[in-house]
C-alpha cells in the first residue's frame, strides 16, 4: 500500500469505511512517517472535539421555543380554499353561471355541426313541395338533437373532462346544464326554422312543430341515456339505427312490420314525451351511483 | 444512520412532532456547535439553530434525497448562520487549489503538531482563519465525510481535502513555538 496520506484525516475523524480503515491502520502500524501524520491529524481532531464539547448543550428552552412557533404555524396554515362564489348567489344566478361556464366547455364542433345541418335541413324543407316540409324537419331535427346531445353530454374524448371532474359543481348539475344548453339551442333554432317555414307558407305552424318535437325528444333521450351511461358512440349508433329505420320506412325497402314499429316513434304524443322524460330523468338520477368506468369516467365522481 | 434520518424526516414532512424532536436530539448539538463556530456568538448561534429547525419543519417535504439528511441540515444551518454574519463573512481563501499533500515523509507541520500539547493546539485553533476552522469543525466536530462537506460548502471534493491540509498547516503555523520548529520559514518560502 502506498502512503494513505489522503485518508488519514478521514481516519482520524472516524469517518472512513471499515474496510479502508483497517488497511490504513495496518499501514500506519508499520510506517513511522504516516504515524506522525496521523498523530498530527489526531491533535487537530482532539482540539476541534474539545472545542465542540465545550459548546454547552442547547438549552431546553430552545426546542420548546421552536415547538411553540410550529403549532400556530400549522393551525393557521390556510387549507384548501372553499370555492363558494357561484354557489352563494340566488338559484337563478347560479344556474346562469353554470350554464355560461358549460357553454364554454362544450366542444365547439358540436355547435358548428348542429348549425350547419339545421341550416341545410331548413333550406331543403323550404324548397320541398308544399305538404312535405314537415317530413324533412322530422328527419333533420331529431338527428341533430341526438348527435348534439351525444357530443355534449357523452364522456369519452371530452377535453373539459378533467376540469369538470375537479369542479365543485355537482355532476348532475353539470350534466343537466349541458343537456339544457344543447337541447335548448337546437329547440330554439328548430322553432325559428319552423316559424320561418310557416311564414313562407310551407305548412301550418302546429303541424311543422308536431312533426319534429316528439321524435326529437325520444331520439335525444335515447342518445343521452346511452352516451352518459355507456359511451357516446353507442348513443349515436342506436339513435342512428332508429333514424335510418324511419328514413327507410317511407320506401318499400322494409316490410310493414318495421313500419308499424317505427311510425309511432315519429309522432308527437303524450306517451312518447313521457318516455323521453323518464329516460332523461332516470339517467340523471342514476349517474352518481354508477360504478367507475361507466359514466363516472366522464363526470369524475 | 441516514436511513433512520430519512425515516424521521419523512414523518416530519407528515407533521409528526415527535419525529421532529428525535431529529433534533440526533443533530441539534453538532449543528449548534457548528453555528457557534461560524458566528462566534452563543446567542446568534442559538437563533440560527432555531431558524434551521423551523426551516427543517417547513421544508421537510421538499427534501429530495440527493444528499444525506445530515448534509441537508448542515447546509440549512450554514445559510442561516451566514445570513446572521455582520460584516465579517469569511474571505475567499488564497491558494485553494495548491494542496500540498505530503507523501510518506511527514512535513514539519505534522511533526510540530504531533509534538504539540493540547492546550497549544487549542490556542492555535482560536487563531485560525474562519473558513479553515469551519472545514475542521465539519470534519472533526460534526464528523461529516469529505463528500458531505463538499456538498455543505458547495465546493469540489478535492478542494475539501486540500483545504483540510491548508487548515492543518495554518494550525501548525499558529502554534506558540512554531518559530522554534522552523515552520514559519518554510511557509514564508512558498
Amino acid at each position: 500500500m502506498t502512503h494513505p496520506s489522503e485518508l488519514l484525516a478521514d481516519f482520524a475523524a472516524g469517518t472512513l469505511p471499515d474496510d479502508r480503515a483497517g488497511r490504513v491502520a495496518r499501514h500506519v502500524a508499520e510506517c513511522p512517517g504516516c504515524a506522525t501524520e496521523l498523530t498530527a491529524w489526531r491533535r487537530v481532531a482532539d482540539a476541534v472535539g474539545d472545542r465542540v464539547a465545550a459548546v454547552a448543550v442547547p438549552s431546553p428552552g430552545l426546542l420548546a421555543g421552536v415547538l411553540a412557533r410550529l403549532a400556530p404555524a400549522r393551525a393557521a396554515a390556510p387549507g384548501v380554499p372553499r370555492y363558494a362564489a357561484p354557489l352563494g348567489g340566488a338559484a337563478a344566478r347560479r344556474a346562469v353561471r353554470i350554464l355560461a361556464a358549460q357553454r364554454r366547455l362544450v366542444d365547439r364542433r358540436v355547435w358548428l355541426v348542429a348549425a350547419v345541418v339545421l341550416a341545410v335541413g331548413t333550406a331543403v324543407a323550404g324548397w320541398a313541395p308544399p305538404g312535405t316540409s314537415e317530413q324533412v324537419l322530422a328527419v333533420v331535427v331529431p338527428l341533430v338533437a341526438a348527435l348534439g346531445v351525444a357530443g355534449a353530454c357523452g364522456g369519452g374524448a371530452d377535453p373539459a373532462g378533467e376540469l369538470v371532474a375537479a369542479s365543485p359543481t355537482g355532476v348532475r348539475a353539470v350534466l343537466l346544464a349541458r343537456l339544457t344548453l344543447v337541447l335548448g339551442a337546437i329547440l330554439g333554432a328548430a322553432s325559428v326554422a319552423s316559424l320561418g317555414l310557416a311564414w313562407s307558407d310551407a305548412g301550418a305552424p302546429l303541424v311543422l312543430f308536431a312533426a319534429w318535437l316528439g321524435p326529437m325528444a325520444l331520439l335525444s333521450a335515447v342518445s343521452f341515456a346511452l352516451s352518459v351511461l355507456w359511451r357516446p358512440a353507442v348513443g349515436i349508433a342506436v339513435a342512428m339505427v332508429l333514424w335510418v329505420l324511419r328514413v327507410l320506412a317511407g320506401s318499400s325497402a322494409l316490410d310493414g312490420a318495421v313500419d308499424r314499429l317505427v311510425e309511432p316513434l315519429w309522432r308527437t304524443s303524450g306517451p312518447l314525451l313521457l318516455v323521453a322524460a323518464l329516460l332523461t330523468t332516470g339517467t340523471v338520477v342514476l349517474l352518481p351511483y354508477l360504478p367507475a368506468g361507466l359514466g363516472r369516467r366522464a363526470y369524475g365522481r | 444512520m441516514d436511513d433512520v434520518d430519512r425515516g424521521l424526516l419523512h414523518r416530519v414532512a407528515a407533521g409528526d412532532q415527535r419525529a421532529f424532536e428525535e431529529l433534533y436530539d440526533r443533530h441539534g448539538r453538532p449543528l449548534l456547535a457548528y453555528a457557534e463556530g461560524l458566528l462566534g456568538d452563543r446567542g446568534r448561534a442559538e437563533e440560527a439553530l432555531q431558524d434551521t429547525l423551523l426551516a427543517t419543519w417547513r421544508g421537510a417535504g421538499s427534501f429530495e434525497g440527493r444528499s444525506t439528511v445530515r448534509t441537508w441540515l448542515f447546509g440549512i444551518c450554514r445559510r442561516q448562520a451566514l445570513g446572521r454574519m455582520t460584516g465579517h463573512r469569511p474571505v475567499p481563501l488564497p491558494m485553494e487549489a495548491a494542496a500540498e499533500v505530503p507523501t510518506g515523509e511527514p512535513g514539519p507541520e505534522a511533526v510540530a503538531l504531533a509534538r504539540a500539547d493540547a492546550r497549544a493546539v487549542a490556542a492555535a485553533l482560536a487563531e485560525l482563519a474562519p473558513a479553515y476552522r469551519e472545514v475542521l469543525d465539519l470534519a472533526f466536530g460534526a464528523g461529516l465525510a469529505h463528500a458531505e462537506i463538499a456538498e455543505v460548502l458547495g465546493i469540489p471534493l478535492g478542494t475539501v481535502k486540500s483545504r483540510l491540509f491548508h487548515a492543518r498547516a495554518g494550525l501548525a503555523r499558529a502554534l506558540p513555538d512554531a518559530a522554534a520548529v522552523g515552520i514559519s520559514g518554510r511557509e514564508a518560502g512558498r
